[in-house]
Formats: C-alpha cells, sequence, structure tokens
C-alpha cells in the first residue's frame, strides 16, 4: 500500500471568468442577494442528495438564476434565450467542450408551420447577407407551410413506417402543440444568433410528411474563421486536407454549393459554433469537465427545485493524459472540486438521452445492454454523454416519464453502421480534434452494397444472417415520403385510414431484421447478461484488391482494437481476442466459418443465408482482415415528462416548480435531431426565466 | 491515502509471438485522479519494453493499457510493471507489481489462395499454399503436402519466403494438371509437425477445387447505369462457377460451356442485374443495372445527422 501526500493537490484552481458583462464567481452571489459566499442559508427545508452541513444546511458553491445541465442543442438555445430575458446563466457539461452531438450533426434542422425559411423561399428570396444565389430547390406549394398543419403531421396517427412502427402516432399532444407554435420563433431566434440557412430540401426524419421544413446551416469559406461575418477557414473547416479536421471542426464540413451557392459549407459546426459564440459574446458562464448528478429539491417528492449538484468529470488527452481545453474559453469557469452544489431559480435539464448508457437503455432493448455497441459521438463527447443522467436525476425527486416505447419507432435509433473498423461509427471524424485519439481511427464507410464482400461473425466466429441485407434500413416517414405512405410529397393525406390499412403496410414492409440477429444471445454469452458481442467484418486481400478500400491510418488503425490484420485465418482469430475491448470469448469457430463459407462459394450457394441473391466471394487470399461493425444506438426517444412550458411533471400529473428540460431528455416526442432541441431549448429558456424569484 | 495496483492481461495464455492486452488500473483511497502518470513495463531481466501512461479516471480509477507481443519460447514468462514515485501525480513511494503469462507450444497454420474457381479439366492451373507459425519462426523450406478427395497425394511443396504483405507466412507455388473428373470436391493441404527445433503443431486446411469442361461459347457482358446509360467497371460477372469483371469500358467475357446458367452482374451502389437462360452460342449481354433504392451513404448521413 502507497501514501499519497498533498491530497489537496486536485483542490481547484478558482479563475475569475472573462468576458463582457461575465460574472465571476463571487458576484454570482452578490447577484443571487441570499445566499452568502459558502453557506446556504435554507433554514428549515430538509435537502436531500446535497453536500449539508453539520446542521443539515446545503452548501451552495453557486448561485444563479438559471442552471443548465448540458451545453449542447437544448441547453445553448436555453442559455442565450434566458441570458437575453436578462438572467444570470451556469451551463455545466460534462465534456471538455460545448456542442454535445449538436457539433458532429449534418445540420440539417427541420422545424416548419411557415418559418422565416420557408416563406423567404417561397418568396424566391435571398438572405440578408446575400449568400444565397441559387434559386429554391423545393417548389413554393412544399413550402406553403402553418402550425396546424406541421401540429397534425406530428400527431397523424395514421402513419405506418416500412418497419411497421408509428412514428407520431405517440407523440404528446400538448408538447407537439407548444412545439409546433415555437417553431416560427426558433427560426428567427436562430437566425439573430448567428445561424445561416440554407434553401429549404426535405424535411428530417419525425418531421412530418406533408411539406418541406428543414435547410442546412452553412458558413462561407473565406479567408479568416468570422462567425459575425459567417465566414470559416478551410483549415477550420476541415478541408485543408482530406485526412485532416481541425479542433473547430469534429466532421469535416460538406460542400453546400447546391443549396448556397460556390462556397458555402455545412454541418454542425456551421450550428454549435456559432451559437456558442453568441451564447459566450451575451455572458453566459460555463464550467465543463463538469457531471451533472442530482435534482436538490426542497423535499424529495414535494416543494420546488433548488439547484443540483455535478460532479468533476475530467476528460484527458488519450495519450498524452493532459486535461482537454474548450475551444474558446471566454466564460469558462476553471473549477475542480471534487463535487459542487448550484443553486438556481430555475434548472433546466439538457444533458441529453440515455444512448450511452447500456443499463438505462437495456430498459427497451435487454439486448443493448452490450457496452460494445456505443452511442454515437462516443469519441467527441466521452463515457458521459448520453448517460441518461437526467433520467435518472428525475425519477429520484418524482418525475414521470413518456414515450417509454418509441425508442422502437424510430428506424435509426439502433442500427448497424456501414462504416467499419472504428469504434464511433456513426461519424467520419479525421486526424486534428482533440478526440480523434479516443477512437484512434476513421473508418471505413462501404455503404450498404459493401456487405457482399465479406462474411459477417458473431463473437464465437459464426455467420448470424445474409450480409448483403445485414445494413438495410428503412425510411424514417417525412416529406417527401419514405416509402411508408402511398402518397408522397404533396399527394401524401394525412389522417387517412388508408396510410395504415393492412393491405397497403404488408406491400410496403421492409425491415430485415439483421440488426436484431446481430443482437441475438447467443453462444459464448453468460449470465445474467448473456451479451450479445462484438461482430465483425471478415475479408482478405483479394477484396481490397476488388474495392480499393483503404486499410491504412487514418481510417483504420491497428492499435485501437477495431481493426486487425493478419497472415492466416487462425491468427487473425487470436489477434481479435486479444485486442479488442469487448471480445470475452476467442472465435473458436472462426476457421471452420471460412472453410465452410469457401465451400458455399464453390458451389454457388448459401444454404444458411441465401446469399446467393448477390455474388459471392472466397476468402482466400492473405493477408487476412477484421473490421469491427458497430450497432449504434444513435438517440433516445423515451424520456421525462414535460408540459408545452418544457416544466417536468411528476407521477401524479403535477409541475415540479423550477425544474425544465429539454431535448433528448424529454420522451414522448418521436422526432430525430435537432429541431426538437432548439425549440424545447427556446421554450425552457422562455419559461425558466419567468421563474419566480 | 492508500493506493493499489490492479492488472489484468488477455488473453493469457496467448500463443507465443502473438499480441495481447495489458490492463493496468491504479486505485486510490480516498479517489485520486493520477493521469499523465507513467508506468515502466519490464521483462524478467528487469529490461523495460515499453511505458504506459495512464490516460483515462473513470469509476476512482486512473487506467491505462497497452498491447504487447508474448515471447517466442514457450512456457511461463513475468512481467513486472513498476510505478515510480512521482510528485506529479501525488506519487510518493514506488509500486510495482509482476504478472505471470503462460505461452504454450507455437501453433501453425496454413492458407491456400488463388486457386480458380472453374478448372478446366485436363489441362494445367496453379494455385499458392502458405504456412505460418504463430510467434513468426521462420519456416522456410518446410515441407506441405496437397491431397485430393480419395485421400491422394496429388503434389508436394517446399515453402519460400514470405508473402506479399504478410508478416511471416511462408509460401509455395503449386501446379499441376486437373483430373479428368467433372464437379467440385474437397482437397486438403497438410503441414506435418515434425523436424523443427522448438515444438510445433501440425496444420492442415481444406480447400474445394471445381473442374469444368472446356469453355466453346464467348459470352460478352456490358454494364451499364440504368439512370445515366454510364458504363459501370469493376462489376463482378458471375455465371457460376465462372467469374470476371468488368474492365474500364464496362465489358466482360465470359467463355463457357454449353448449359443452363443464372448470369449475374453486380456493382456497388447497385442493384443487381439477373438473368437466367441457356448457353449454346456466343451472346452479347446488355446488363443495365438499377442504382440502389436504399439509402445511400449520403442519404444515411443526411437521415442521420
Amino acid at each position: 500500500m502507497t501514501v499519497i501526500k498533498n491530497k489537496n493537490k486536485n483542490r481547484n484552481k478558482k479563475s475569475e471568468s472573462i468576458g463582457p458583462e461575465g460574472l465571476n464567481r463571487r458576484d454570482f452571489f452578490k447577484a443571487g442577494a441570499v445566499a452568502t459566499v459558502g453557506a446556504a442559508t435554507l433554514a428549515g427545508p430538509t435537502v436531500v442528495n446535497a453536500r449539508n452541513t453539520s446542521s443539515g444546511e446545503v452548501e451552495w458553491d453557486y448561485d444563479v438564476d438559471v442552471v443548465i445541465a448540458g451545453g449542447g442543442c437544448a441547453g445553448i438555445t436555453a442559455a442565450i434565450r434566458a441570458r437575453d430575458l436578462g438572467k444570470t446563466v451556469l451551463v455545466v457539461d460534462q465534456n471538455y467542450d460545448l456542442g454535445g452531438r449538436m457539433l458532429h450533426s449534418g445540420s440539417f434542422l427541420s422545424l416548419g408551420g411557415g418559418d422565416a425559411i420557408q416563406k423567404r423561399d417561397m418568396a424566391g428570396e435571398s438572405d440578408a447577407e446575400g449568400f444565397i444565389t441559387v434559386p429554391p430547390v423545393m417548389p413554393p406549394e412544399a413550402l406553403d407551410d402553418n402550425v396546424d398543419l406541421l401540429f397534425t403531421d406530428v400527431t397523424d396517427w395514421s402513419i405506418v413506417d416500412p418497419k411497421g412502427q408509428s412514428p407520431y402516432r405517440y407523440n404528446e399532444r400538448e408538447l407537439m402543440r407548444a412545439w409546433a407554435d415555437n417553431c416560427p420563433p426558433t427560426r428567427e431566434f436562430l437566425m439573430e444568433n448567428y445561424v445561416r440557412f440554407t434553401r429549404v430540401n426535405g424535411t428530417h426524419g419525425g418531421g412530418g410528411l406533408s411539406r418541406a421544413r428543414a435547410p442546412y446551416c452553412f458558413l462561407m469559406l473565406g479567408d479568416k474563421t468570422d462567425i459575425r461575418a459567417g465566414t470559416i477557414t478551410r483549415e477550420d473547416a476541415g478541408l485543408a486536407h482530406p485526412e485532416r479536421t481541425s479542433p473547430l471542426a469534429p466532421v469535416q464540413m460538406a460542400d453546400r454549393s447546391m443549396h448556397v451557392g460556390p462556397g458555402a459549407v455545412s454541418n454542425g459546426v456551421a450550428l454549435a459554433r456559432p451559437l456558442e459564440f453568441s451564447a459566450r459574446e451575451k455572458g453566459v458562464q460555463f464550467i465543463l469537465h463538469r457531471k451533472f448528478t442530482e435534482i436538490i429539491r426542497e423535499e424529495q417528492f414535494s416543494g420546488r427545485v433548488l439547484g443540483l449538484t455535478a460532479t468533476y468529470s475530467p476528460r484527458h488527452h488519450p495519450t498524452s493524459g493532459e486535461l482537454l481545453r474548450s475551444y474558446w474559453q471566454d466564460g469558462n469557469i476553471d473549477d475542480r472540486q471534487p463535487v459542487i452544489n448550484i443553486r438556481a431559480k430555475a434548472v433546466i435539464l439538457a444533458s441529453g438521452g440515455h444512448a450511452g448508457n447500456p443499463q438505462v437503455r437495456s430498459m427497451f432493448y435487454p439486448a443493448m445492454r452490450e457496452p460494445a455497441f456505443p452511442t454515437s459521438g462516443s469519441a467527441l463527447q466521452g463515457d458521459g454523454g448520453q448517460d441518461a443522467s437526467a433520467l435518472i436525476a428525475g425519477l429520484k425527486i418524482g418525475a414521470n416519464l413518456a414515450g417509454m416505447q418509441q425508442n422502437l419507432s424510430y428506424p435509426t435509433v439502433f442500427h448497424i453502421s456501414t462504416r467499419l473498423g472504428t469504434r464511433d461509427a456513426y461519424t467520419t471524424m479525421m486526424p486534428g480534434h482533440p478526440t480523434f485519439g479516443f477512437r484512434g481511427s476513421a473508418g471505413i464507410s462501404v455503404g450498404n452494397s459493401g456487405f457482399e464482400e465479406f462474411i459477417a461473425v458473431n463473437q464465437v466466429g459464426k455467420r448470424f444472417f445474409n450480409e448483403v441485407r445485414l445494413p438495410k434500413k428503412p425510411g424514417s416517414n417525412r416529406y417527401p415520403g419514405d416509402g411508408g405512405t402511398p402518397g408522397k410529397g404533396l399527394d401524401h393525406t394525412p389522417l387517412d385510414w388508408r396510410n395504415c390499412r393492412h393491405e397497403w403496410v404488408r406491400e410496403m414492409y421492409s425491415y430485415d431484421h439483421g440488426l436484431d440477429a446481430a443482437l441475438a444471445m447467443n453462444e459464448g454469452s453468460e449470465a445474467p447478461n448473456y451479451y450479445s458481442g462484438p461482430i465483425w467484418a471478415v475479408m482478405d486481400q483479394a477484396a481490397i484488391d476488388r474495392t480499393g478500400w483503404e486499410m491504412r491510418y487514418p481510417y483504420v488503425n491497428e492499435k485501437n482494437g477495431y481493426f486487425f490484420k493478419a497472415d492466416t485465418i487462425e491468427e487473425l482469430a487470436n489477434k481479435i481476442h486479444a485486442g479488442h475491448p469487448y471480445q470475452r470469448v476467442p472465435l473458436v469457430h472462426l476457421s471452420k466459418t471460412v472453410e465452410t463459407w469457401n465451400g458455399y462459394v464453390a458451389a454457388g450457394a448459401d444454404p444458411e443465408f441465401e446469399r446467393e441473391e448477390k455474388p459471392m466471394n472466397a476468402i482466400t487470399k492473405p493477408p487476412f482482415y477484421a473490421l469491427s461493425i458497430m450497432v449504434i444506438w444513435h438517440d433516445s426517444y423515451g424520456g421525462l415528462r414535460v408540459n408545452g412550458r418544457q416544466q417536468v411533471v411528476d407521477m401524479q400529473g403535477q409541475v415540479i416548480q423550477s425544474l425544465y428540460a429539454g431535448g433528448e431528455a424529454v420522451g414522448g416526442f418521436n422526432k430525430h435531431g435537432l429541431g426538437k432541441g432548439h425549440v424545447h431549448g427556446f421554450i425552457a429558456g422562455t419559461q425558466a426565466a419567468r421563474e419566480p424569484l | 491515502m492508500d493506493a493499489k495496483m490492479i492488472v489484468h492481461i488477455s488473453p493469457n495464455p496467448v500463443d507465443a509471438g502473438a499480441e495481447f492486452t495489458l490492463n493496468v488500473a491504479i486505485k486510490c483511497d480516498p479517489p485520486w485522479d493520477m493521469c499523465t502518470g507513467r508506468l515502466s513495463i519490464c521483462d524478467t531481466n528487469e529490461h523495460e519494453i515499453t511505458q504506459l501512461v495512464l490516460t483515462e479516471f473513470k469509476d476512482q480509477e486512473s487506467r491505462g493499457s497497452t498491447v504487447l507481443s508474448a515471447p517466442a519460447k514457450p512456457g511461463p514468462a513475468k512481467l513486472k510493471i513498476l510505478f515510480k514515485a512521482d510528485h506529479n501525480v501525488g506519487l510518493t513511494e514506488n509500486m510495482q507489481t509482476e504478472v505471470l503469462l503462460v505461452i504454450p507450444p507455437h501453433a501453425s497454420s496454413v492458407a491456400v489462395w488463388d486457386v480458380p474457381p472453374a478448372i478446366q479439366t485436363e489441362k494445367e492451373f496453379s494455385f499458392y499454399v502458405g504456412l505460418r507459425c504463430s510467434a513468426g519462426c521462420a519456416l522456410k523450406g518446410r515441407p506441405l503436402e496437397v491431397f485430393d478427395q480419395n485421400d491422394r497425394i496429388v503434389a508436394t511443396a517446399i515453402t519460400t519466403g514470405t508473402w506479399g504483405d504478410t508478416q511471416a507466412l511462408h509460401y509455395a507455388k503449386i501446379t499441376l494438371v486437373a483430373p479428368n473428373s467433372l464437379g467440385t470436391y474437397e482437397w486438403r493441404v497438410c503441414a506435418p509437425s515434425s523436424g523443427l527445433e522448438v515444438p510445433h503443431s501440425s496444420a492442415v486446411l481444406k480447400f474445394p477445387v471445381t473442374f469444368v469442361r472446356e469453355g466453346k461459347y464467348e459470352i460478352r457482358i456490358n454494364a451499364t447505369n440504368a439512370l445515366t446509360s454510364k458504363v459501370i467497371p469493376k462489376a463482378q460477372v458471375v455465371a457460376h462457377p465462372f467469374r470476371s469483371i468488368t474492365d474500364s469500358d464496362g465489358n466482360a467475357t465470359l467463355c463457357l460451356p454449353a448449359g443452363e446458367y443464372r448470369l449475374l452482374v453486380s456493382a456497388a451502389d447497385h442493384e443487381p442485374y439477373i438473368i437466367e437462360g441457356t448457353v449454346k452460342d456466343d451472346m452479347e449481354i446488355m446488363a443495365v443495372l438499377v442504382p440502389e433504392t436504399d439509402m445511400t451513404e449520403i442519404e444515411l448521413e443526411r437521415e442521420y445527422m
């Protein structure tokens, strides 16, 4: 046993915040005008789950008008909105930087209801800055929208998707009405905070079938990165080199000239960074490396919410071990105390969903308790991302839940990625961003058709499904329609029984359940968890020669445990067992599987899985390769129950005073992506600012 | 304050020369973040093999891992893990522990490749066989034997250098005349274990061979995109067991014996083109491939992000 001295070494190095109108830690207490420094003055009520003094009172470290757990899509929006309304705002985030999953998104932001961008495109106008030089992509009639139609679309009982699920039927009506009503003002709010939108060119999943409601967010390539001016350098956009990205942009930005004009680029960087810039500019304060863990309430199941507890959750560089720093610093408070309590008049939970918590998500699908399968953006956000913190903390104080079955009614909630050889298979991050080391490889995007070039095996080395059908996913029922409704585009009829009559459903159903075969309880699993185990794409050099796939860094990495290369199949099996963190058992059947497969190829028939619908290729030419096939749980649709003001509601249907939630922390809204989070944040920030003192 | 070192090795036993993962965690009471701390990994002779950096603080443990190669000699092998005092991370005294590796006798494995998919009877054909030791032993000059479906030796060879981009796969080229037997058969290649100073296991691999009649009829296939009419290079063309790939002009040629065939033409991001029929003369086939209706990668990114 070793004694460690200097136990106070890790105490916080408190630095005063910097920035226009920024409030330092001492100022928070002045502004609060209630608590004295370092101690609470709450006489009487007993507070649970907080650091108590000997008298049972809470020791508060900060006192602020609005505290927000989570600096992503909903959190940043709420922070800016509350700040606009004159409140002091503090955001805590478990990550080292802001943006959450919004930062690595595609920025396809679906709102509607006759929002400003729909109207702009209907009128054939350009944007206020004159960046857009292309004509509208959608015809005016596809943009002629209103909030009543939007509300109808997102509560339409009659829609069934090609997976046989009902994406809109179970949405909370009050929530949808508030969302629809607030779509147009949210669009304008985003535009007022440096977000620039392309031409509308469709609708995002869960956004309705009747109209086109989604543009991308863009910036223009220029000589310098200037959020106010709307420009970004090629280097910062991750476009200076095909195999590099940048600290500003975890994912290389995409060419968006088709929807803007020459020089336009887009992805989540064009949304998250402008909002973050605006938040810092307006004096929102941040404590990063800080994971929200508990809600502090007057009584456990009654009374108002008083604040939250957050623990120190440092993220270190994967190679050097150095503490990671956010891209921008102004407004940051460097606090490294193990635990802090933040008092606030309103608490907003925007800490994401439960996609990254295998235990919680397993309540919807037990096989997804498998930790081998991450949530999207696992490198960018770390283990604390999408960890169900809002759900867990909310339940502890009696919050109700909503939409818990809706995880099953969006087709890509959990899916097999066609990007092989990397754990974080959802995105194409390249070296250059600080978190690249957490994944170690960009991965190889093989597309659906690439699955005919190899066999897919389970954790013991056996095939389990027809590989060419394995990655196929049905569409998600949004304008102009993905096959789930008989009417496409403007021919779609909402609330029509013919959308879901069984003859039609039988005809359009197109899901093969390959994902479910991949998650099956299989040989090598053990009680109590019966983990499914990882799955592997096994191929030979001849497949590489046929396809031209780049089996080299940064696309794959022989050191990250998600790509292996070997002289023989036996050696390949040994390397996988040795090098992959979730390979709990040896691939004892792999050699036999390959031998059998080669026999099927020679016979021209696959009696197990009928692969002969596409060319079958033998696996014989060394060297041999194994790349991980990832099951990704992208986003979550069940969560806390809220009302139309984003107030959290308890099991008796009563509002939990001073507690709000938005984004994926909230359930009852089966809409994919950004449009949900931003509107929730807008509403929550507005309502939180109205909390009585 | 107390600290302890927790070490885990996977897999163990590990083949000679094979890779294994060494995971180390430092757990302190009360919890203490020791990230950036460096540990020294040494062999039994106290020589440092590598350093391991603690890079993750999770579940109140400071963790790090590294991948190493097992020694070539079978038997037990020790590793010493030393964490020297480092005031930068709060460690005031050295910590160390030892772990034991178990290394079984060397495993051998064989590979067979470039066997033609359709071999004309009584014609000469060639393929390659290879032999590898798990420890990467130099196996040049080792015998390999090929047996047919009746357990008769049809070929022998002696391994030479290493093949292509492999580390230690010693290969030989086999050339022989196909028998006068139509059909698909199971042959095998064997590598005996005798004659080596360090014990090795024997190895055997079964592989199929298909013998066919002479192809008399030329089938010329041209692959194009149904929407754009552009030619499709590198499309796979299969009339089992005969195969080809289209060239830059989208053309491929198969030389087939008379008979019934199912022609399959497949290219990335396209639905396969399938036609069935009888071959009894030269033919030209225009294979028009429809682009895949399932989501392309671009649509997937748009759908998900």
